[in-house]
């Protein structure tokens, strides 16, 4: 998978691991990585501004917590956020289906 | 390597947040070598190796800078909507019935009570303006949605009856100057597009930002 495939799907990718549970940035791009059977491969500092841009945007909530021994940003979806989910996720669906028809 | 990586960070990160991004970076690249020691690397190498999955600083300090400059443009908006919706009221409501053509007691009532409506939407909006931005300086964004969205009604609210008692009184009052008019209908005008302008960036502001650059 090329370097850059995700880059445009960063913010529902987190959007999506966040739906199981709150988690730190770190968490996140392990989760990430093992969830994509490892095709994750972004430069991992840029999760955090893309973190940052759907806090402001208010789909997720962010507070300092200590977790194993070091304060962490723990980060945690908002209703916004799961409604934002939802709805990018049946577009991408969508989109997948129009291309892969093409495709066939 | 981490800390000289964290230095070379610092130095090239936006103001914004600096410290907030630093510490998270820091507990990050802390992580990633831990782990990599526990699978038995070496610290140097660890380290390196950190630093190197976390990304080349330009390119992390720039996503930062991004991220940070489409909230400094957005607050840099609502701040200077609020500083001239601030002034509009005062430029035309005060010297007109201080000095102008016409004392409150002067005028109709319909427009006379028109102004006081203006006067208080104003006010109201001042008000919440002003607590607004306290919200966004306490890092309460939502908070702060909710105060401007209130701000940004009251202000239309302002600019609506401003029109409305201008209208009234050129009716009641054709012999009114043409400063006077141009006064009232220039700022009126100016917070009518301004709210507009204001409101429309917030919306814009609020969508889900949910393709990434």
């Amino acid at each position: 998978v090329p370097r850059d495939a995700f880059s445009g799907h960063v913010d529902l990718l987190l959007l999506s691991v966040l739906a199981r549970g709150p988690d730190h940035g770190y968490g996140l791009i392990d989760a990430l990585r093992d969830r994509s059977g490892g095709a994750f491969d972004l430069a991992e500092g840029t999760v955090y501004p893309a973190l940052y841009r759907l806090e402001r945007a208010g789909l997720v909530t962010s507070t300092w917590r200590e977790v194993a021994g070091r304060r962490r940003r723990v980060y945690r979806l908002t209703r916004r956020g799961t409604e934002a989910l939802r709805r990018r996720r049946s577009e991408w669906r969508e989109q997948v289906r129009a291309v892969e028809t093409v495709l066939a | 390597v981490i800390e000289e990586y964290l230095r070379e960070l610092g130095r090239l990160l936006p103001s914004t947040r600096r410290t907030r991004f630093l510490r998270e970076a820091e507990s990050h690249l802390r992580d990633r070598a831990n782990a990599l020691i526990a699978a038995g690397e070496t610290v140097p190498e660890a380290e390196r190796k950190a630093v190197e999955s976390f990304g080349p600083v330009a390119v992390v300090a720039q996503a930062f800078a991004a991220a940070a400059a489409v909230y400094a443009v957005r607050r840099g908006t609502v701040l200077a909507v609020a500083a001239l919706a601030a002034l509009v009221v005062p430029l035309y409501l005060v010297p007109e019935n201080t000095f102008g053509p016409a004392q409150w007691e002067a005028k109709p009532d319909s427009v006379a009570v028109t102004q006081l409506v203006a006067l208080a939407a104003w006010l109201v909006s001042l008000a919440l303006g002003a607590v607004a931005v306290a919200a966004l300086l306490a890092d309460r964004p939502r908070a702060a949605a909710t105060l401007v969205t209130g701000a940004v009604a009251s202000g239309l609210t302002t600019g609506v009856a401003m029109l409305v008692a201008g209208a009234v009184w050129l009716d009641h009052a054709p012999w009114t100057p043409l400063w006077a008019t141009l006064g009232l209908m220039l700022p009126a005008t100016a917070v009518l597009l301004g709210t507009a302008a204001g409101a429309l960036a917030w919306v814009r502001a609020r969508r889900p930002l949910l393709v990434s650059d």
